[in-house]
């Protein structure tokens, strides 16, 4: 296996070197959704199923789709060429990287972290998977203001004002369709699936909500290019109507109150009863999954503007 | 040597990589894609430590899962002030020269 481990490597810093290096923008995107894949492989050898999942849908699906909207919406696609001394420097990197990561070899005997603490008190935390007992009991707060954060940047690329144009190519024919039709139900239910999941295995709030954001995105392009037949003024009544705005507030509201339920029972801020902690944490996951997924397919249709 | 060691390595080889876009690089897609980069070897180096414990260490895990939706807000705010730079600018050339 250490051979698959140096291949991996390689492949890596080549892409990476490739997609800063290249001065065809679209190439450079392109070779960033294959580190984002080449990423998750890296995860998966790491023993980190959980984040090789949030990886490869958030870090190269959702991004690529990002990066490649924001493509479409440049006037010109094509950076200046790197320069002959910026070419020679490219060596720096690579021998000063390598001479860091020499220096870390040290380090490299087994250590056992945090781990015996997180699984001696895992019977107490509601859930079973030590991944998710760390995201939504024991640092419930960084996961909390992490939802913050999605929140403020879409608020924040909203004040940004106006997107360009929509440039998607208006797509014809049936194939966009039918794939859809087939893929927004299967992606609904592999969500639920993974959500559920996430109490005993990999999987969990993140990673649902990525999948329902993709899926969210789909009938987004299908919407766009014209091919649905759901009719818009519906759609923009579904968008705005009151319950679908408090599923976009949703998981930080439900942090807030359950974290605030905690101190006034006296398990201090985002402290949970043991007995109801598995019930809490599930109603938590379940309102952020929405939230997640909403802001998510907000970033990349363009900051929630009116459906047009 | 083993797998730990291996990414260990990879891990600051592109974590100088992204900083030498971020630098060298003109085009603001190219800075974007490098403080990606960047990021994804801090999360590289994350896994790697945890991944020194038997079985890995659960908290790096939930950082680096909650680091990666992080920087993915972080990259759609940084293309949208991109695309508004690239707007802004006569050339349309999204470049910090530009940006002025």
């Amino acid at each position: 296996m250490i051979i698959v481990d140096l291949l991996l490597a390689l492949t890596i810093v080549l892409v990476a070197a490739r997609c800063l290096y290249t001065s065809n923008l679209a190439e450079s995107v392109v070779m960033f959704i294959v580190f984002g894949l080449l990423l998750s492989l890296v995860w998966v050898r790491l023993y980190a199923p959980d984040t090789a999942l949030a990886e490869v849908a958030i870090g190269a699906g959702l991004a690529g789709a990002l990066l490649l909207a924001t493509l479409s919406q440049l006037h010109l696609t094509h950076a200046a060429k790197a320069t002959a001394m910026a070419r020679i420097s490219l060596i720096i990197p690579v021998l000063l990287g390598g001479a860091l990561g020499v220096s870390l070899l040290s380090l490299v005997q087994p250590a056992p972290g945090l781990s015996d603490l997180v699984m001696n008190n895992i019977t107490q935390s509601g859930v079973e998977h030590p991944v998710t007992a760390v995201l939504l009991n024991y640092r419930a707060w960084d996961t909390a203001l992490e939802l913050a954060i999605l929140m403020w940047a879409w608020a924040a690329q909203r004040a940004l004002g106006p997107n360009l144009a929509w440039h998607g190519v208006r797509l014809q024919g049936l194939v966009l369709v039918y794939f859809s039709r087939l893929m927004v139900p299967l992606l609904a239910l592999v969500a639920g699936y993974v959500l559920w999941q996430g109490a005993y295995a990999p999987g969990g709030a993140f990673q649902a909500g990525a999948l329902l954001a993709t899926a969210f995105i789909l009938a987004f392009i299908v919407q766009q290019a014209q091919l649905g037949q759901a009719n818009p003024a519906v759609i923009r009544r579904f968008i705005h109507h009151w319950a679908v705005k408090l599923l976009w507030l949703g998981g930080l509201l439900a942090f807030f109150v359950v974290g605030l339920a905690g101190l006034l029972l006296g398990y201090g801020f985002m402290g949970y009863a043991p007995a109801y902690a598995g019930a809490l944490i599930l109603a938590i996951e379940i309102a952020a999954t929405f939230s997640i997924a909403l802001i998510l397919a907000a970033l990349f249709t363009g900051e929630g503007r009116r459906y047009e | 040597m083993n797998e730990i060691a291996i990414y260990l390595i990879t891990g600051s080889v592109l974590f100088c990589l992204g900083l030498w876009g971020v630098v060298m690089r003109e085009h603001l897609l190219h800075k974007i894609l490098g403080v990606n980069i960047m990021g994804s070897a801090a999360f590289m180096l994350f896994l790697a430590f945890a991944a020194r414990a038997e079985p890995a260490d659960a908290v790096p895990h939930a950082l680096v899962l909650t680091g990666i939706v992080v920087a993915i807000s972080a990259m759609a705010l940084a293309l949208a002030l991109m695309k508004r730079v690239a707007k802004e600018s006569e050339q349309h050339q999204a470049t910090l020269e530009d940006s002025q």
